[in-house]
């Protein structure tokens, strides 16, 4: 016994020689692996720092602090302190006004006009036209307010146009850049978070511009993509693996299921703008529409998911329901469907999250329209977050690549809160057995 | 009889019956000894007989052993349970009949002091019968024989009959000669013995009869000893 | 001998009854006979057909009203396939189809005027792998008294629930902890939930595929304890790959083998002195 051990097959020279060269073999495929996790890791981390890079400057605004005389001359001739006159009064003059008393020494036509061009014009006029608006008592008083900078300026200060550059290249003037040296270094200009952003809804200036009216259209939107597809699709999905008799209709059924969730966005697109808009003439633009859209595009996701959700459930379960008694459609109701909810649910999640990715759809409908309002009910015209997106990177000037990689980072941000809440949901839910 | 799957299970059993013919053979040779002993005189032989016995007994003891583990590790069921638990009892009843050649040894000797018996032939043709029965219910043992156990089984009256024979010659013997008593009252247990040889054979019939069958014999075992009740007229 | 026969109907009549020895007789006869076991099943010609291929054939049984009746075999040999026929779970079975007649106290249990739910009522089932609702063990032995409608009042629910843990003997293990999921049991006190369970519904029947198969021994122990004392009131057919646990469990046992009931006797006589070749076969464990 002893002998033959010695001579085992298994501790020859050779035998050790298989071996290192099995290890070297394993060893490769894992450095390999290795190799492509952090090329994966790489390119996301560049997809991110890349975006945050760009994206993170449009949370900030730069501010300009002035002192506005807001003479009744004016703004109320009459002193009758009509809402319709303060309304329409020559704001423009009072903001310009400011600026030339900021800067008595310029008093040339084209110095005054580029004096202008640091502020806002609609941004600063609008503020001013809001506050006396909403109370008249301000007329006749000299009032100190921050307005914004206009877009090009604001871009000068965080550096994205180089001041050294020739000056027909850039689109601030030699002057410009004075005076806005002159109020930085008395303290009128400062910078602030990005409230506007996050509150006002699109604008034709990139300063103004912000993706409340998007997120808005774009959560109305998938409210009812969501009331549309979660009960449909796991109602069909249900009553599919179930109930259904299993014969060639069914059969049919099931793989046009399947190709449906293979089927491009846009062809969705172009069935709610041929049934939805014009067979039963919805609104254009509107969030409804939007939302039955990506509903029946989310609608196969979700089937498949909770037929795989529910197979997943263990037969032993249901054998166990209907060995007490209980009927099959007990033993679905008590035990399946509720063992199946956190699948269900996380597939519905995804397909939500799809959904809220989703732009081609969107534009066959109409909801790529340039909408400066948010949209106060799921009829109005409104816009979407990834529509917004595509939008603005379309834009010429300098401040909307900022504003767009900004409004990515929102719209990703969403995204990953989508995902932990399935996540979360999923491990509350999922129970072993 | 199919093969067990588990093929160190039939080993086993191969190896409990083997040890059973061993020693059914051994016991047949200690009953030929004691009755060649007996008829030879021969008080060395009768000596060899009585000592032998304690080799038949560790037979028997490791039967016990190797039936208590196969019980124990194989949890044998229908015809091995059976076959098991035979392998028990004919270990036993050719212990016992191994007892009896040994007490019939043991009573040779105070023959063989005394002066020889005359006719003395039917005991011995008794005994020729009762070597014959162990023989072949060891026989029907190994061939797995149920005709031949049950020869055997009524065989048991052909050895009875002879006892009463047996038993009404010595009494009339002792009646003759008083000088007779002595032998003749040890012969009449070795008459004695050898009826209960026949009534082990049986027994060891009705185990085989048993495992091959799984049915007992139901009928009353023949029973011709009349022995308790033999008187003869004074 | 006069004597006490008179003083016999002396004190009879005392007592106000009128010696009948008609009557008298009639009770004599009648005494031994109720002791006589009662046939629940009456199984005639049933076969099962698995997408036309026939897993089960003509088989001819009558299953006693007590004790338990054990189904033996090799794997495939139908004896699964037969227990589901007593609470009809093959229909659950696409393309499964059952023939013959299988009478429960002399009424066929696949006429059309027997619902299999109503009928699973009174059947219960333990499976292989215990299978405990992912809920809690209140709610798991609670489940089918309240599909069922048994239980109108929260006290009446409580005391089922309590009256089947005891009699599954978990009751002292779970009664401070009901709250807890049934999940969380071991492996055997987990069958025990699944039997208290399944006893709640007050079934006549219980049927057991494999209990002990995913138990340690001394979980198998208390299961084959606790089937010896359900026994007393529950008709219970189980089946079992242990041969062994057929024989400590079982007054009757039924060998199956490719799709044929073999042999049907006591479990004593199956196990000592089975009259089929193949019987013997499969219990020795010989090659067949």
């Amino acid at each position: 016994m002893s002998a033959e051990a010695n001579t085992s097959i298994h501790q020859t020279d050779q035998a050790l020689g298989r071996l290192a060269k099995r290890k070297a073999k394993e060893n490769r495929f894992r450095y390999a692996g290795i190799a492509a996790v952090v090329i994966a890791m790489a390119m996301l981390g560049w997809l991110v720092v890349s975006l945050v890079g760009t994206g993170y400057t449009a949370f900030f605004q730069h501010y300009l602090t002035i002192t506005v005389t807001l003479s009744e001359s004016d703004l109320d001739p009459h002193g009758a302190r009509d809402a319709d006159q303060l309304r329409t009064a020559n704001y423009r003059k009072v903001i310009q006004q400011a600026l030339y008393s900021r800067f008595p020494d310029v008093t040339d036509r084209r110095g005054k006009r580029a004096l202008f061009q640091i502020v806002s014009a609609s941004g600063a006029t609008n503020q001013v036209r809001q506050m006396v608006y909403q109370d008249p008592d301000l007329v006749g008083r000299e009032i100190t307010i921050t307005v914004p900078t206009s877009d090009d300026v604001d871009q000068l200060l965080k550096g994205y146009i180089d001041r050294n550059a020739p000056a027909e290249l850039r689109k601030v003037s030699d002057r410009q850049i004075e005076w806005v040296d002159q109020v930085v270094a008395g303290g009128e200009l400062t910078r602030e978070f990005n409230w506007r952003f996050f509150t006002a809804a699109d604008s034709r200036d990139p300063e103004l511009a912000g993706i409340a009216g998007a997120v808005v259209g774009s959560l109305m939107a998938l409210s009812v993509a969501f009331m549309l597809s979660v009960p449909v699709g796991v109602g069909a999905a249900v009553y599919l693996e179930e109930f259904a008799p299993h014969n060639r209709l069914t059969d049919f059924i099931e793989i046009n299921i399947n190709n449906l969730a293979a089927v491009p966005s846009i062809v969705f697109g172009l069935l709610g703008l041929a049934v939805f808009l014009n067979f039963f003439g919805l609104p254009r633009s509107a969030p409804l529409v939007g939302g039955m859209v990506l509903g029946l595009m989310t609608l196969p996701t979700i089937i498949i998911a909770t037929r795989s959700a529910l197979r997943a459930v263990s037969p032993s379960i249901i054998d166990g329901a209907l060995s007490l008694g209980a009927s099959h459609t007990q033993a679905v109701f008590h035990h399946k469907v509720p063992l199946a909810a956190s699948g269900i649910l996380t597939g519905s999640i995804i397909g939500m999250a799809q959904a809220l990715g989703e732009t081609a759809p969107l534009l066959m409908i109409g909801m790529v329209a340039f909408v400066t309002e948010i949209p106060a009910s799921i009829m109005e015209p409104a816009s979407a977050l990834p529509v917004q997106i595509f939008l603005w990177s379309d834009s010429a000037e300098r401040a909307w690549a900022e504003r767009a990689s900004a409004a990515i980072i929102v719209l990703l941000l969403v995204l990953i809160t989508l995902n932990a809440v399935a996540i979360f949901l999923r491990s509350r839910l999922e129970r072993r057995w | 009889m199919n093969e067990h799957i588990v093929s160190s299970f039939d080993d086993v059993m191969s190896d409990l019956s083997t040890e059973i013919i061993h020693m059914g053979a051994l016991v047949r040779e200690q009953l030929v000894g004691a009755l060649k002993a007996l008829k030879r005189r021969d008080e060395n032989l009768a000596k060899r007989i009585r000592k032998n016995d304690k080799q038949v007994d560790a037979i028997n003891d490791d039967i016990e052993e190797r039936v208590m583990n196969i019980l124990a590790l194989r949890q044998p069921l229908a015809v091995d349970l059976r076959e098991t638990i035979a392998a028990l009892k004919i270990a036993r009843e050719l212990e016992r009949i191994g007892d009896l050649a040994r007490n019939t040894a043991k009573r040779s000797r105070v023959i063989i002091e005394q002066e020889p018996l005359e006719g003395m032939e039917e005991i011995f043709k008794m005994g020729y019968v009762a070597v014959k029965i162990v023989e072949d219910v060891m026989q029907a043992f190994e061939n797995r024989d149920v005709e031949k156990a049950t020869e055997v089984w009524n065989a048991d009256e052909e050895i009875d009959e002879y006892c009463n024979t047996v038993f009404t010659q010595l009494l009339s013997g002792m009646m003759i000669d008083n000088s007779n008593i002595n032998a003749c009252s040890q012969m009449t247990f070795v008459a004695k013995n050898l009826e209960r040889v026949g009534d082990h054979a049986t027994n060891i019939a009705e185990s085989i009869h048993y495992v091959l069958t799984g049915e007992k014999i139901d009928e009353h075992r023949p029973k011709r000893d009349k022995t308790s009740s033999t008187t003869v007229e004074i | 001998m006069v004597n006490m026969n008179a003083a016999h109907t002396k004190y009879i009549s005392d007592l106000g009854l009128t010696p009948n020895m008609g009557e008298v007789i009639e009770m004599m006869a009648s005494a031994p006979a109720a002791e006589t076991t009662q046939v629940k099943f009456e199984c005639r010609d049933v076969e099962v057909f698995y997408s036309g291929k026939r897993a089960l054939r003509g088989v001819n049984m009558d299953v006693p009203d007590s004790g338990v009746t054990a189904l033996i075999g090799p794997s495939g040999c139908g004896k699964s396939t037969f227990l589901r026929v007593f609470n009809r779970m093959n229909d659950t079975i696409p393309n499964a189809r059952v023939t013959g007649q299988i009478l429960m106290d002399g009424q066929d249990i696949y006429s059309k005027d027997i619902d299999p739910v109503l009928l699973r009522a009174r059947v219960g089932m333990v499976f292989q792998k215990p299978n405990p609702f992912p809920k809690s063990i209140y709610d798991n032995v609670a489940y089918g008294p309240r599909i069922h409608g048994l239980a109108p009042q929260k006290k009446d629910l409580d005391n089922i629930v309590e009256r089947s843990l005891v009699r599954a003997g978990l009751w002292d293990e779970v009664k401070d902890r009901l709250k807890e999921p049934g999940t969380s049991l071991s492996g055997g006190q987990q069958q025990r939930l699944v039997i208290a369970r399944a006893i709640a519904v007050s079934p006549e029947v219980i049927l057991m595929d494999e209990p002990a198969s995913a138990l340690d021994p001394i979980a198998t122990a208390r299961l084959e304890e606790l089937i010896d004392e359900l026994k007393e009131k529950y008709c219970i057919l189980i089946v079992t790959h242990s041969m062994a646990q057929a024989a400590r469990v079982s007054q009757k046992t039924a060998f199956f083998h490719l799709g044929d009931l073999v042999e049907y006797d006591d479990t004593q006589t199956i196990f000592t002195n089975p009259k089929d070749q193949r019987t013997q076969d499969y219990i020795t464990g010989r090659t067949g």
